[in-house]
């Protein structure tokens, strides 16, 4: 395994180093939250080692909220490309990556804007080493430490000034990163890769112990849209959407057209299933129209239709939907109750 | 996840942009009915399809809806739409005129199965503009009818003047033709001699070879929910093909919009055998 031992001043060097010819974004504290800022503008004081994933999805990154995608009739759109890195994963937000892929990199199609920032990108992820309320991780195939998806790794326990640090193998990126900088980089001991493995595996039990009051239901598939859960659900629900703005794997969006004196511009811009008019089409048929249809898309999306097509879950157990609801709607007890109705 | 890696060995520059559309004139209008226009198309770069795979068609500056050109496939130059007037873009497109220009993109999806119909009986059950990816796809089986076996076209509209393809109509109903043909409306009027009632009556004296038959179906939901049933007491589930729609935004299975169950109707679809879609809640809503 490529895992060396770094003092976490050279782990600021590294980021330094990095940061010199790539656009970097870490993790720092301000008085509200904990958010992605770009390096540049900071001392390196500022940058935040964080305990677990923040609020911001990954997904903003490689997927933002709105951009051009085409003009017409000439598509001269012109999309410059930065190299870019990103500190303070967590196996979460690389998970979430890992669904988007299947969406975006599809082997017939490919979203170009997505490859682009995708390869273009350098993933830096670490361990957490506290849980938030929300997290559940180990529900969906997760854990509270990075396993892959990563190109640098960065393991920091508590009490050590040292921190451990993993290139990832498959990582060409990572591996010149490495050469570039090997004098930031110790040989790994022996007590420091004990005690990581000691804090993950008393993190992973704080996570088993919080959430093992559900399991994930076999066949979400099979509850009907009228089922009384959906309307408990329903009932809750403020339609206001966060729940999925929020998903670092939600993924719907919507092309809208915009001219510009003889060109026209084609946009895309998030969409949301949570939505009245998501399913609507012209002549005013709407598949979705009831809240109860369209709550339980969501749930359906993440364990049914994504599990049956990708083998995976489609949710990485981040918790960010359960924080942002305004009803108190906790994706785990909506699980559990799916359960117990299953069961019936 | 060994994405980083993938894409580290594709060429990520020449990537071809799905979002893109080709500038296409419109180069004819034919009307077809009261609410129902065939357009023809005329693409800056050439569109291939295969028979019952869908394209986005934008009105530039207003937004885009999917169709299946209801030309022939092997007619590569030029692009037959034909369009229902239902909302804001197809609104604007019957108002469009000969040598405007609209873009295009794809074609995306999965079509008809010729292969999986050859050799045997193919019925084709129409409803309204539903006959307009049908007509494609009955050009491909009459360009080769010793491929198939007995080919019925049975189709119904709201009244004789909302029937579209009156020439095509009267072609296929000739003594010469290689196609059954069966007319309904809803609604007759006093030249109207014909068939009234909704097409499924047509479906009760069936004489096609079920045994080793398929049948295709297209039209508005209620239509197809019904024909389906009918059709259900002679043919196979996984025999019996059924064109779905729903809103679509990209054309192939990023949007998430047109959901249907497990699959993307626009990536797993627009055609599939009703067995795949059978157990689906809601599947006509």
């Amino acid at each position: 395994m490529n895992i060396y031992k770094m003092p976490d001043r050279n782990f600021i060097s590294l980021l330094d180093s990095i940061s010199s010819d790539r656009e970097l974004f870490v993790p720092t504290n301000t008085q509200e939250d904990i958010s992605y800022k770009r390096w540049d503008n900071l001392g390196s004081s500022a940058v935040h080692f964080p305990k677990n994933r923040l609020k911001t999805p990954v997904k903003t990154f490689f997927f933002p909220p709105k951009e051009d995608v085409s003009r017409f009739p000439e598509d001269d759109l012109n999309s410059e490309r930065d190299k870019r890195a990103i500190f303070g994963l967590k196996q979460c937000d690389l998970a979430s990556l890992g669904v988007l892929d299947q969406i975006f990199l599809d082997d017939e199609i490919i979203d170009p804007f997505y490859a682009t920032r995708r390869q273009d990108t350098l993933l830096i992820s670490s361990d957490c080493y506290e849980i938030l309320d929300g997290c559940f991780c180990n529900k969906v195939g997760g854990q509270p430490f990075p396993k892959g998806g990563f190109d640098i790794n960065v393991t920091k326990m508590p009490g050590e000034n040292d921190l451990l640090v993993e290139i990832a193998e498959e990582s060409t990126l990572a591996k010149t990163i490495y050469k570039d900088n090997e004098e930031l980089f110790e040989p790994a001991t022996e007590k420091l890769l004990e005690k990581m493995s000691s804090t993950r595996s008393s993190v992973e039990e704080k996570l088993e112990e919080k959430n093992d009051f559900f399991e994930i239901p076999e066949d979400v598939e099979n509850i009907s849209p009228k089922h009384p859960v959906w309307r408990d659900v329903a009932e809750d629900c403020v339609e206001c959407g966060a729940c999925t703005m929020i998903c670092p794997t939600c993924h719907c969006f919507q092309l809208y057209e915009r001219a510009e004196d003889s060109t026209v511009n084609r946009g895309k811009v998030w969409d949301s299933c949570n939505f009245k008019g998501y399913s609507r089409v012209a002549g005013g048929a709407n598949p979705m129209k009831s809240l109860e249809s369209r709550v339980r898309n969501r749930f359906y999306d993440k364990f049914g239709r994504f599990y049956e097509n990708h083998d995976f879950y489609g949710c990485t157990g981040c918790g960010r939907c359960i924080e942002s609801c305004m009803g108190e709607i906790d994706m785990r007890d909506v699980l559990k109750e799916v359960s117990v109705a299953n069961q019936k | 996840m060994q994405t980083r890696s993938k894409l580290e060995q594709k060429d990520i520059e020449s990537l071809e942009n799905p979002y893109r559309s080709i500038p296409a004139e419109i180069t004819s209008i034919v009307d077809e009915s009261p609410n129902i226009k065939t357009f023809e198309l005329d693409p800056e770069e050439e569109i291939e399809f295969a028979t019952g795979e869908f394209i986005q068609l934008s009105v530039p500056g207003l937004g885009e809806a999917p169709f299946t050109p209801s030309s022939s496939p092997n007619a590569t130059d030029k692009i037959e739409v034909t369009i229902m007037e239902a909302g804001e873009v197809t609104g604007k497109l019957h108002r469009m005129e000969e040598g405007e220009t609209v873009g295009v993109r794809g074609p995306y999806g999965k079509g008809y199965p010729l292969d999986e119909m050859e050799g045997r009986d193919v019925l084709v059950v129409g409803g309204g503009v539903g006959l307009a990816p049908l007509r494609s796809l009955l050009y491909m089986l009459t360009a080769q009818p010793d491929n198939f076996g007995k080919i019925s076209l049975k189709y119904g509209a709201r009244t004789p003047d909302h029937l579209i393809y009156k020439d095509q109509l009267e072609d296929w109903g000739s003594s010469v033709s290689e196609i059954d043909l069966e007319l309904t409306v809803d609604e007759g009027d006093e030249d109207w001699e014909g068939n009234v009632g909704v097409v499924t009556n047509l479906l009760e004296n069936l004489e096609v070879d079920t045994e080793k038959g398929v049948a295709v179906v297209c039209g508005p939901p209620i239509m197809m929910k019904f024909t389906t049933q009918s059709l259900l007491d002679h043919f196979e589930s996984s025999d019996i093909y059924l064109s779905m729609e729903k809103n679509m935004s990209c054309g192939f299975g990023m949007c998430g919009h047109c959901q249907l169950g497990k699959y993307y109707v626009c990536k797993d679809g627009p055609v599939f055998t009703h067995d795949q879609v059978k157990d689906i809640p809601d599947l006509w809503e």
